[in-house]
Parts: C-alpha cells; sequence; structure tokens
C-alpha cells in the first residue's frame, strides 16, 4: 500500500462535505492560536469531536472507529508517531477513509497535510474555515 | 549389577537404565518386591508436599483453554508496522487490506506470528542467561547448593511451583526447570515456520506461553544468583546505592560494567576484596548489570539506566569498559576505541569479531589488551585481575584525554549545521534538536540543556545528519557542563517478598482497602525523559499504593529529587505495604512481582499452587488488584515479560512508543460476563480490570488509567470507593473535569466515595446510570 497522499484545505473541506459521518480525533498538542482555529472549524462543519486521551485512550478510538459506521475521521494534536503507528489498524482493518490535518505528514493516514512549519499551518487552518 | 540391602521401609536411591534394572531383576529368581518402587530423582518425601495440580510442565496446548478465556475477553488489536512478510523466499508477500501471503497468512496471524517471534526472543535471553548463571554456579558450587531464601520466605519459587509442580531446593533442581524452558521455547519458535500455524488466537496463546516459560526462567536465574551471591533476600534496609553520573569519581581508574550479566562483575568485584583494591578503583555499571553488581556489594555506582549507555561511554571517564549480554549498543566497541579506553566482552551472545583470548594466562590478557585494546574473554574468571590491573595502566595513559568537543567547539559545530531538521524526523521522540542548534550557533545552550534531560541517546540524529556532526557527543557536552547535581540513590534490588508480607498486605489487596499495586517496570524508552517514572511513583506513593520497581525502571525512579534533595528511595521505606517503595531489582528480579501475586493466591486465600496454572491466574485476574507500568518499553524481553505477566491475569500499560510492539489486549470496553463460583449462575460485571495491555499517550493518561487498571470484582464496597476516589480525584488533577466513563465502575451507591457522594451522584444520574441487581461473590472465567 502506498503512503498517505498530500491534500490541501480545499480537498479536506469537499471530503467533509461529501461524507455521510465524519468525525474528528483531537489530541492535546496544540497551541492555544491552533486550538481556537479548530474549535472554530468544529463549530462551522458540527463536527461529531472525541479528545484524546481526555475522553477516550487513542486505540479504543481505533477501535470504536473500525467497528462504527464512520465513514470520513480526521487527526490532529496527537503525538506524531504514536497516531502514525495507532492509525495502521484503521489503514488494515476498516475502510474508513482517515485524514490527517495535523502539521507533520502522516504516513499510515490516507490523506495528510504535508510538513509545515508553525505559520504555514495556521494558514492551512484559516484557510480551512474560509467558504 | 546393582547390590542392595533393603529392609521394609528403606527408601532407596539409584541410577541406572531403566531396561537393565528390570531385566537383571527378572532375571533373579525367588525375589519377592513389595511395596512401591519409584523410578525418578525424588524421594516420596520430596514429592509429596503438595498434590499435585493438573497441569504440571503445561505443553504449548495444554493451558490453551485459558489463554482462549483471556483472549475472548481482551481480543488481539493490531497495529501492523509493515504489510509485508519476507520471511521466506516465495515472499515477500503483500499482506495489506485482507490479502494473503503465498503460504495462505494473513495480516493478522503475520503480527501474531511476530509477536511469538518476539516473545520466543526474549525468552531465550531469559532462560540463556539463567541457563549460564546456573551452570556456571553448579560449576563452582555444586548441585547440591541450597536454596535457602531465609525463613521469611517458605514459598521460594512461586512461579516453578505452579508452573511446573516443582519446589526447588538445590541448583541442581533449577537445571529441570531450565530443561522445561528450553524444550518449550524450541517447539513455540519452531511454530513460526513457514507453513505451520495459521491461526492469530492461536499465534497469541503460543506468545502467552512463551511469556510464562520468560517469567518461570528469571525466577530460575534471580534464585540462583540471590543465593550464590548471597544478595539480598527480601531484605526492606537493603543498602542505598549511590546512582547518576556525578557519583562516579573520575580521579581513580574507572571500570564500566554494561549489561545484565552479574558474573564478570562479581569477579572483578572478588579481586578488588582480595587485593584490598576496593577504594582504589571505581567499578561502575549501566543497566541490569549494575542493579545486579550492587546487590552483591554495596560498593559499585550505577550510571543509569540504558539510556545513558552512549553518552556515558562517549564523555571518556572509563578505562575499562566490560560487556556482557543484552541491551549492549551493537557498536559499543567503535565508541569505546574512541575514548581510548579498552573493552572486554565477557559472553558468547556479543563476540564482536574479537579475538577470543580466553586460553591464555591472566598477564598474557593484559599485555594483549594494552597493545590490542579489546578481546573476547569467556573465562570470567580470569575478568576480575584481568579488568582492574588493565584499568590501572590505562588510566595512567588516559589521564585528561579529551573525549567530548568544548563548548566552544559544540558552538562551532553547530554553525555547520544547515537547518536542514532531518534530525528531528529522525528523533524517535521527534525531539527539537534543530532548534537546539540553532540556539547553539549564538551561544545558547538552552536547547540542548533541555534535550539532555529527555534524550536516551539513540544516535539516530548523528546517523541521519549530512555534516556528520557529533550531536549526542555535544548534547552530553552541554549536560556535563550545566548539570552539576547528578547524585541520585537507589535502594540495592531486594529480590523477593517476603511470605510476612504477603500476610499482612495480602487480605487488604484483595478486597480493594489498599489501592492498588503498581509496577514500574522496562526499559528506557521513554517519551521525555526518566523523570516522568519517578513523578508517577511519587503519585502513587503519596496515595498509599504499594509501588514496585524493576530494572531501568527502578534507575528512573531514583533519578529525581524533592526540594529537600531526597529521592524517593530515601523518602520511602522499602517494605512491600501501602505507600512502600519496592526494588525487587533487575530484569531477571520481574518474577518477584508476578511471584508476589501468586504468594496472595496461596498464603492468603489459600489457593494450591502446585502444577495449577489457570486456578491461580483466574484468582489474580478476578481479586489482585496490580498493574504493571512498563513507561518506556523497548525490546523483545518486555514484550515477553509483559505477556508472561498478562497471561497471569495482570494488566499492563505501556508507554506511547510500545504501539509499536504492534499488539495489544483491549476489551470492548462493556459488561463483562463471569461465572459466580458460589451459585454457578453467568452473571454480567463491570468491565474489570478494562483491558490487558494498552498503550497511554502521555504520563497524565498514564496516571488515570493506573487506578481504574487496579479495580478487581472481588473489591468490597469500601475498597472500590476507595479506588474510585482516587480514580476522579487524578481526573480531576490531571485533566480537569470527572472521567468520562466512570459510570461503568460504580457497581452500586454503596461504591461512591463519602467526600465525592454529591458529585459523583449528579454525574451518574445525567448518564443515565443504573445499579447492578445482581454481582457474584466469588467470579471465575473457568
Amino acid at each position: 500500500m502506498a503512503h498517505a497522499e498530500i491534500t490541501t484545505p480545499t480537498l479536506v473541506k469537499m471530503m467533509i462535505k461529501r461524507s455521510k459521518k465524519p468525525i474528528l480525533i483531537l489530541g492535546e498538542n496544540l497551541s492555544k492560536d491552533e486550538m481556537e482555529l479548530i474549535d472554530k472549524f468544529i463549530e462551522k462543519y458540527n463536527l461529531k469531536v472525541i479528545k484524546t486521551p481526555e475522553e477516550m485512550n487513542l486505540m479504543a478510538i481505533m477501535k470504536f472507529l473500525a467497528n462504527s459506521n464512520y465513514d470520513l475521521a480526521l487527526f490532529t494534536g496527537i503525538t506524531y508517531y504514536y497516531l502514525a503507528q495507532a492509525v495502521t489498524h484503521l489503514k488494515q482493518f476498516s475502510n474508513i477513509v482517515t485524514v490527517s490535518i495535523d502539521k507533520y505528514y502522516q504516513p499510515n493516514t490516507l490523506y495528510s497535510f504535508p510538513n509545515l512549519s508553525n505559520d504555514e499551518y495556521i494558514d492551512y487552518l484559516k484557510k480551512l474555515l474560509e467558504g | 549389577m546393582i547390590n542392595l540391602g533393603m529392609s521394609y521401609g528403606d527408601i532407596v536411591r539409584f541410577e541406572g537404565d531403566i531396561k537393565s534394572m528390570t531385566s537383571q531383576l527378572l532375571k533373579l529368581k525367588n525375589v519377592k518386591i513389595s511395596g512401591t518402587i519409584k523410578f525418578g530423582e525424588n524421594t516420596e518425601e520430596d514429592d509429596n508436599w503438595e498434590p499435585m495440580g493438573p497441569t504440571p510442565m503445561p505443553k504449548i496446548p495444554t493451558l490453551r483453554h485459558w489463554d482462549f478465556k483471556l483472549l475472548d475477553r481482551y481480543p488481539p488489536f493490531y497495529m501492523p508496522i509493515c504489510d509485508l512478510c519476507c520471511l521466506c523466499t516465495f515472499g515477500k508477500c503483500d499482506l495489506s487490506k485482507g490479502k494473503k501471503g503465498a503460504c495462505g497468512l494473513n495480516i493478522k496471524a503475520q503480527q501474531g506470528r511476530i509477536v511469538l517471534i518476539a516473545c520466543c526472543i526474549g525468552a531465550a535471553c531469559h532462560t540463556g542467561h539463567s541457563r549460564h548463571l546456573v551452570h556456571h554456579l553448579i560449576e563452582t558450587l555444586g548441585r547440591d547448593y541450597p536454596i535457602n531464601l531465609s525463613n521469611e520466605i517458605e514459598v521460594e519459587a512461586p512461579i516453578a511451583r505452579t508452573v511446573t509442580g516443582i519446589r526447588p531446593k538445590t541448583l541442581g533442581d533449577l537445571e529441570k526447570i531450565l530443561d522445561y524452558c528450553e524444550e518449550q521455547i524450541t517447539h513455540l519458535l519452531s511454530a513460526a515456520h513457514t507453513g505451520q500455524e495459521g491461526d492469530y488466537l492461536d499465534f497469541e496463546s503460543k506468545a502467552l506461553h512463551a511469556g510464562m516459560i520468560d517469567d518461570l526462567a528469571r525466577e530460575a536465574g534471580d534464585i540462583a544468583q540471590i543465593v550464590a551471591y548471597n544478595m539480598p533476600k527480601g531484605n526492606e534496609d537493603a543498602p542505598l546505592i549511590e546512582l547518576g553520573f556525578g557519583c562516579i569519581d573520575k580521579n581513580k581508574p574507572v571500570i564500566l560494567c554494561i549489561g545484565h550479566n552479574v558474573v564478570p562483575g562479581s569477579y572483578i568485584l572478588e579481586y578488588l576484596e582480595e587485593n584490598n583494591l576496593e577504594d582504589e578503583i571505581e567499578v561502575c555499571g549501566i543497566c541490569c548489570t549494575a542493579i545486579d553488581i550492587t546487590r552483591v556489594s554495596e560498593k559499585p555506582k550505577i550510571v543509569g539506566p540504558l539510556s545513558r549507555q552512549l553518552m556515558f561511554v562517549r564523555c571518556g571517564v572509563a578505562d575499562v569498559v566490560v560487556i556482557d549480554e543484552q541491551c549492549i549498543r551493537t557498536d559499543i566497541l567503535e565508541e569505546v576505541l574512541k575514548t581510548g579506553a579498552v573493552l572486554i566482552a565477557t559472553n558468547e551472545k556479543m563476540c564482536l569479531g574479537l579475538e577470543d583470548i580466553s586460553h591464555l594466562s591472566e598477564d598474557e590478557i593484559i599485555s594483549y589488551l594494552i597493545r590490542n585494546r579489546a578481546g573476547l574473554i569467556l573465562d570470567e574468571e580470569k575478568v576480575g585481575k584481568v579488568a582492574v590491573e588493565v584499568a590501572k595502566l590505562v588510566a595512567k595513559e588516559r589521564k585528561n584525554r579529551k573525549t567530548l568537543p568544548d563548548l566552544n567547539e559544540v558552538i562551532e559545530l553547530a554553525k555547520q549545521c544547515t537547518e536542514c531538521g532531518w534530525c528531528n524526523r529522525n528523533c524517535p521522540n521527534a525531539f527539537n534538536v534543530k532548534e537546539a542548534m540553532v540556539l547553539a550557533k549564538h551561544g545558547n545552550f538552552e536547547g540542548f540543556i533541555d534535550l539532555y534531560k529527555k534524550c536516551y541517546g539513540c544516535g539516530r540524529c548523528e546517523t541521519i545528519c549530512e555534516r556528520n556532526l557529533p550531536i549526542v557527543s555535544m548534547t552530553t557536552k552541554v549536560g556535563e557542563a550545566y548539570y552539576k547535581d547528578l547524585k541520585f540513590r537507589m535502594r540495592a534490588g531486594r529480590g523477593p517478598i517476603k511470605d510476612v508480607e504477603i500476610r499482612s498486605v495480602g487480605a487488604p489487596i484483595v478486597f480493594g482497602d489498599i489501592p492498588g499495586v503498581v509496577a514500574f517496570v522496562g526499559c528506557s524508552n521513554h517519551p521525555n525523559g526518566e523523570e516522568e517514572v519517578a513523578l508517577m511513583a511519587k503519585e502513587f506513593l503519596e496515595r498509599k499504593y504499594i509501588v514496585v520497581a524493576t530494572g531501568c525502571a527502578a534507575m528512573a525512579i531514583g533519578m529525581w529529587k524533592d526540594k529537600d534533595g531526597k529521592t524517593l528511595y530515601e523518602k520511602y521505606p522499602g517494605e512491600f505495604r501501602a505507600g512502600g517503595l519496592v526494588n525487587c531489582g533487575s530484569c531477571l528480579s520481574n518474577c518477584h512481582i508476578t511471584g508476589a501475586a501468586i504468594k496472595i493466591a496461596n498464603i492468603f486465600a489459600k489457593v494450591p499452587l502446585r502444577g495449577n496454572y489457570a486456578e491461580v491466574a483466574d484468582y489474580i485476574l478476578n481479586k489482585v488488584g496490580a498493574v504493571g507500568v512498563a513507561w518506556g518499553a523497548m525490546s523483545q524481553k518486555a514484550a515477553a515479560i509483559a505477556t508472561g505477566v498478562n497471561r497471569w491475569g495482570i494488566p499492563v500499560i505501556v508507554g506511547p512508543h510500545g504501539a509499536k510492539y504492534r499488539r495489544l489486549y483491549l476489551s470492548n470496553g462493556e459488561k463483562f460476563k463471569v461465572k459466580d463460583k458460589t451459585t454457578g449462575e453467568i452473571v454480567e460485571i463491570d468491565p474489570v480490570p478494562e483491558h490487558l495491555i494498552v498503550t497511554a499517550e502521555n504520563y497524565k493518561e498514564c496516571i488515570c488509567m493506573i487506578p481504574k487498571l487496579c479495580m478487581r470484582p472481588n473489591d468490597t464496597p469500601k475498597g472500590r470507593a476507595n479506588k474510585i476516589y482516587h480514580y476522579v480525584d487524578l481526573y480531576e488533577k490531571y485533566f480537569g473535569r470527572m472521567p468520562p466513563d466512570l459510570e461503568k465502575f460504580v457497581r452500586t451507591e454503596k461504591d461512591i466515595p463519602f467526600m465525592m457522594k454529591d458529585k459523583i451522584m449528579n454525574y451518574l444520574e445525567e448518564k443515565g446510570w443504573k445499579p447492578f441487581e445482581k454481582y457474584p461473590k466469588n467470579p471465575t472465567i473457568l
């Protein structure tokens, strides 16, 4: 299987609009500015959110998603190498579309933002809010 | 020809070939034999210490029924690292998304197979190490050397008693245990061959078996070294040992021992003592060798866990480096030679292409090493004199030798950095190495200071650096310059838990009055430095849990000091009781942790041990509130240890890097079904313990999971209330909120801690909570 395809804010917005049941898995590792933008993004798209590890363990989330009818899972704010390993469960054992909208390229999701500097990431998050 | 002079009732021992003995007997005329003739090594007296249970010396399929019950409740959760299998020449085969390999294997079975191979490697390490110890000690002390762990430890080998049905009384008895272990490992590893096991659950059952064998082998090895080297036998006041770079006296010749095997180090200590050189030579150690030599003598010092290996070698303090086996850097020869020190390899597992000079006399070896700077000495007794005398010579010639860049040189090196950022990417923890470089260009070492605390010196940043910058050396130099107080203390490994301690705490643990036993174990692949392990231990010591530790985790716990400059080992007693901090010892000593759980079943609850694995494990799963935390688990040995612990019914939390083991055991978080032994009914209970092995992303999550994983069906309402109190209190402390799944663990209102009644009741009402109408008195999954 190939590694994640690079995606853009425009394409992510389109994926959310086309999905039947999207969900955002939100980690703790975002700065205050980044969190503010993510909060607005959640509100704009009325996304279901699970915060990890605060609300649920990431592995338990993966197990839950693999057996659920969510069709699109977005990820951000999670320890990079930890998510890279956890999401391989969905890669192999689920048909859910996985997208990393973090500032690190995630090889094991289906789609991912590229590596971004802090400023570039803020720009990407702002673009997610446009339109 | 066999001559017997016996009268009725005599017990006779003889050795011989059974066929020739019986045919001899049959040839005799007018011979009457009455009574019982038993063929075997044990006398009747030896054999009847307890009735034999159903499963002594279990083979691979013997405990499969138990494994399948565990796996039904905690199904394997796989996170494959690689889509491929490349083990045979039909491949490589793409197993992604349900595709089969050429042999028919699917990706789940392939993950189970890799887990089995990892557990076999770990079990083989511990069995090999224990075999080496037992073999060596039998050669020096004799097969009949007694196993006596003192009057306070009558159940000397709980794991051996339960698994094999053997109660070892001499070193020779340990050989039988290791024979069994080696036989099982052969069968287990063979199941990983192409075209063998095809079912992932059966691979997991075999992995669980390998884990159990690992536990058993470790017990044999640790018992052997405890009795032979007169190590502490459960002494709660084992001495405090100096730990840390700052403790090492650089003004003396320094011998550094790295690895796990105490034998070479013990000969060094013996030579020093016999020649009154103990105050003239500094002996120190890294990893479990350090722990074990300080169980032999309190004079050596501990540099630190595995995480400090490369940094300490690079700083060039050691004049002679003695390596044995396991967890040693495989480029140790190159690294030691760069510093001008001498390397002595002492174990067949790690020969490093060196010439075997074991056959030479000690003086010839010394000359050889001075000329050639490295050699392989498999006759460990010679290592004693050789290491010491070479250290004396080499120290003189290496005096004031520089092995690290100066701080000015660190700045000049940093200026060569092009800020490509690949060091960050290649770092297993994605630390800000580049950022440290950028600051250092301007003479600001803040980044490196921060890095020094957390970095475990794996060197992957250096490997990927296009400018070949010696990043680990730069970090080490800054650490040396800015951390002046790297002096800590660790209590020497005390070995087993005493039977009398179990009698005191058995009931409170089983009923939940002591909220839990937390065992910090495993390697040092920490996400954020050693201190987190100490802070987690501190949190639970303050809450009156029993905290035990082994190996690299035991050392990490010692590497934090409070505002009064005291380490946790100085603040908390070394007793196995509420608020006690017990260092059992090295990796081998992990057996005493499971041993304590087994002893609770036997000493407190009178569950018979002998050949009775499943009943004992079932007891532990349902009644002993214990959890293992392998925060930095890295190795195959750690995988085997965790899997072995799981088979006993004890859950484990691993750090975020533990996800790379590829397999967890997670329940679905819903109610469990158990049988009530009292009534025979199948009853639903709360999901406790929720998972058998799970990862935590950060130390906050780990801390909050610990009280939850210590909950058991057998908790009394008071005990459960105690555990729920800690769960809620910790969640509020670290996440500022109530635990989101609290309602799952409140069985009835009586489980709610009094001081939180209103808050929790309101929360439960919001969640639509309903109490259990029925709850088993005596739960079992058998």
